[in-house]
């Protein structure tokens, strides 16, 4: 079923806790040389930027292929034949896939990860060009292509498309249908969101799926994130005046809001509290950053001061809260600590930090302008080591 | 499968049972797995971010909208207070100086220091806005930031400062080194910021590799590299577009400059350097292709193909370069 040899993404995992325990000096040198070697895994998986570079310059290939195929096939077709040339590039992404996968132990390459994307695109592609293709079935047919690379290639952002892709098939389905439909949305959203949830968190403690770990993870942040969003206040209410025509003034509330309100502000309040709880650090990023959406969906309604103040005291709460939170945990405090944990990417994520403080804060423009601009937004940067 | 790290000992169980490791070993790694903290580290900083950026923008457009009723000198004197408030915090916090590399003494610490150098900005700005203290001489206005920047930088060690100093001293230049828009801001049709930005771009990656060399705060050397090179290269690009009567001399430029990075990555094991110097020397040689192409043998509808022909063929050829790269920086 996995494209990959397991044995050796078994090894993978041995050989990765090795390299962690190394690390941190829990196990010596030459153990871990020793039981490397017994644990040996035979992919190819180069470097982070060698595997960016690869991965573009495998999407260049496509893209010139493409070009290549329409102007050879193509001498005033119309859409049809379009839709013929995607599908042949398709079937040979696809064949070049497998075979760098079989052939040459591509994992995580790079080109393994375009070959992925290209081929779904490419399908896609094809079968819009066929004809109209209603929104609903172009998410269905994302989904079953997701999940087929999801299976077989364990690729983890693949999990992220088929929750997302499953979503947009029940919306869109399910909002063509009545008005009760249209009314249990979000609670159907939600709850299949939440069984998503409760799906991935089972099925990642399993050994069967143990090479799914990563895929889970993601799919989890994703259900988390879609349980708050389907019941969101704002998203309720700007979703069913957009796609459902439900009539409502500027004012107006919105039938039964207080429900979403509540879920609003309670939902972010219990992820918070359970990762806290259970160390969970999944669910406590998340739910920090869902603070984020309470305060945005309260001041998008009820704008109770103006933009400025309340940007600058939420600044100085901020600050001020982060201040006492360091003070509390001078000394670790029922195993939290404000210290970070010594890793061997650190560096890397400190240039990252640099990066994104220029990027927002550099605020003087070249000398000749004359112009003292105040900090921008926004933020950026690469990953990884360096 | 590396993303979620998290220590599996009954692995380790697994392989001391193999007699994979010792009894020693076996013993830390049960020690480190029950005594694991949960780090907030990352979280608090990104709240400290946040509210560094909240507070500075807020104050920014309150001061904004209110000038008329609060006064300049009130202005003027609350930034002073919270620049120097905030660099006495820092200076009476930080360890003592060195050369080397000193810890923040905490997560708190960076962000006061990011908020006074910050301040201090708008400080000398609001002063030559206002008062146009420094008259005409525009170069003083941001040289003086420029100057407390790095020597921030340097004195409590901290790149985030080192960054902005950077940028503020091509601003000093005149030119945009800021991450996203080094491409909108500057204008690479005007020569003089061509030039600018090569010059930039050398002084640079000259001074990443002094530091180096004299050992005086070492880690900063990828944070002068990095800026360095990403200008110098955009710049030769621009160099190659804009004088196109000469383009071939000036491609030579940047295949030399590809050779120097091509270099430096092997010296230095960079696998991020051999990425930058591939995707834009692959830039670069790709407009001589199109030039010779399409301008120098005018083809038409068969140059097309040529162009794609040679799109995927160059690209392949990259790949394998790459991957022979790759494989030689792994083993040394």
């Amino acid at each position: 079923m996995i494209a990959y040899n397991t044995n050796w993404l078994d090894n993978l995992q041995v050989q990765q806790q090795l390299e962690e325990a190394a690390a941190v000096n829990c196990i010596t040198k030459e153990e871990k040389e020793v039981a490397s070697a017994k644990y040996s895994v035979g992919f190819y998986t180069p470097n982070i930027f060698i595997r960016i570079g690869l991965f573009i310059l495998t999407v260049v290939i496509a893209s010139f292929s493409l070009g290549l195929l329409s102007l050879t096939l193509l001498s005033g077709g119309g859409e049809k034949s379009f839709a013929v040339v995607l599908f042949v590039l398709a079937l040979a992404a696809y064949f070049a896939l497998e075979v760098m996968v079989e052939r040459k132990n591509h994992f995580q390459s790079g080109t393994d990860d375009a070959l992925i994307w290209i081929t779904g695109a490419c399908i896609i592609g094809g079968i819009n060009m066929l004809g109209d293709i209603s929104p609903a079935a172009n998410a269905l047919i994302t989904l079953l292509i997701a999940a087929y690379f999801l299976v077989r290639f364990i690729h983890p952002l693949m999990g992220i498309l088929a929750v997302l892709a499953l979503l947009a098939f029940v919306l869109l389905s399910l909002g063509t249908a009545g008005n009760f439909a249209k009314a249990a949305m979000p609670f159907v959203l939600f709850i299949i969101s939440v069984i998503f949830y409760f799906i991935a968190q089972n099925l990642s403690k399993k050994v069967a799926f143990r090479f799914y770990k990563d895929a889970f993870t993601f799919m989890k942040i994703t259900a988390l994130l879609c349980i708050y969003i389907s019941v969101n206040y704002c998203a309720v209410r700007e979703a069913s005046i957009n796609m459902f025509h439900l009539d409502l003034e500027k004012n107006d509330e919105l039938p039964f809001g207080w429900i979403f309100w509540f879920f609003t502000i309670f939902i972010p309040i219990v992820y918070i509290y359970w990762g806290i709880k259970k160390k969970e650090v999944v669910f406590l990023r998340v739910g920090l950053l869902l603070v984020a959406a309470i305060i945005f969906t309260v001041r998008y309604y009820y704008a109770v001061m103006p933009m400025e103040i309340a940007m600058a005291s939420g600044g100085a709460i901020l600050i001020t809260g982060a201040y006492l939170l360091i003070q509390y945990l001078r000394q670790p405090i029922n195993g939290f600590t404000s210290e970070a944990i010594a890793d061997n990417q650190m560096q890397g994520k400190l240039n990252i930090e640099a990066l994104v403080i220029a990027e927002t804060f550099s605020g003087v423009t070249p000398a000749s302008d004359n112009n003292f601009g105040g900090g921008n937004f926004g933020g950026g940067g690469a990953s990884g080591d360096f | 499968m590396s993303l979620f790290y998290r220590m599996d000992v009954s692995m380790f169980n697994k392989l001391y049972g193999e007699g994979d490791i010792s009894d020693a070993s076996l013993e830390k790694i049960q020690t480190a797995a029950a005594k694991k903290l949960f780090s907030l580290h990352w979280e608090l900083k990104t709240i400290l971010y946040l509210g560094v950026l909240l507070l500075s923008a807020g104050i920014g457009i309150l001061i904004y909208k209110n000038i008329d009723s609060i006064g300049h000198q009130a202005i003027l004197a609350f930034i002073a207070l919270v620049s120097a408030a905030s660099f006495y915090y820092c200076i009476k916090t930080t360890a003592s100086f060195s050369l080397q590399r000193t810890a923040s003494p905490n997560v708190f610490f960076d962000y006061v220091l990011l908020l006074a150098c910050l301040t201090f900005v708008s400080f000398t700005g609001y002063l030559q806005f206002q008062y146009n203290v420094f008259g005409n001489r525009y170069g003083l206005a941001t040289f003086i930031p420029m100057i407390v920047l790095f020597f921030s930088a340097y004195y409590f060690d901290n790149l985030a400062i080192l960054s902005l100093a950077i940028t503020s001293f091509a601003a000093w230049a005149g030119i945009t080194l800021t991450p996203l828009k080094i491409l909108q801001q500057n204008d690479f049709d005007d020569s003089t910021i061509i030039f600018t930005g090569l010059a930039v771009g050398v002084v640079l990656l000259l001074a990443g590799m002094l530091t180096k060399k004299r050992n005086t705060k070492a880690h900063f050397e990828f944070t002068y590299s990095n800026f360095g090179t990403h200008i110098l290269f955009i710049s030769c690009l621009a160099t190659e577009f804009k004088f196109d009567a000469w383009y071939l001399a000036w491609f030579l430029l940047l295949a030399a400059t590809c050779f120097f990075f091509y270099l430096k990555a092997r010296k230095e094991n960079s696998f991020y350097f051999l990425l930058l110097l591939s995707l834009y020397g692959f830039i670069g040689l790709s407009y001589v292709v199109i030039r010779l192409l399409f301008y120098t043998a005018r083809l038409d509808i068969g140059g097309f193909m040529l162009a794609c022909i040679y799109f995927i063929a160059a690209s392949i050829g990259l790949i394998f370069f790459l991957i022979k790269m790759n494989k030689q920086l792994k083993q040394s």
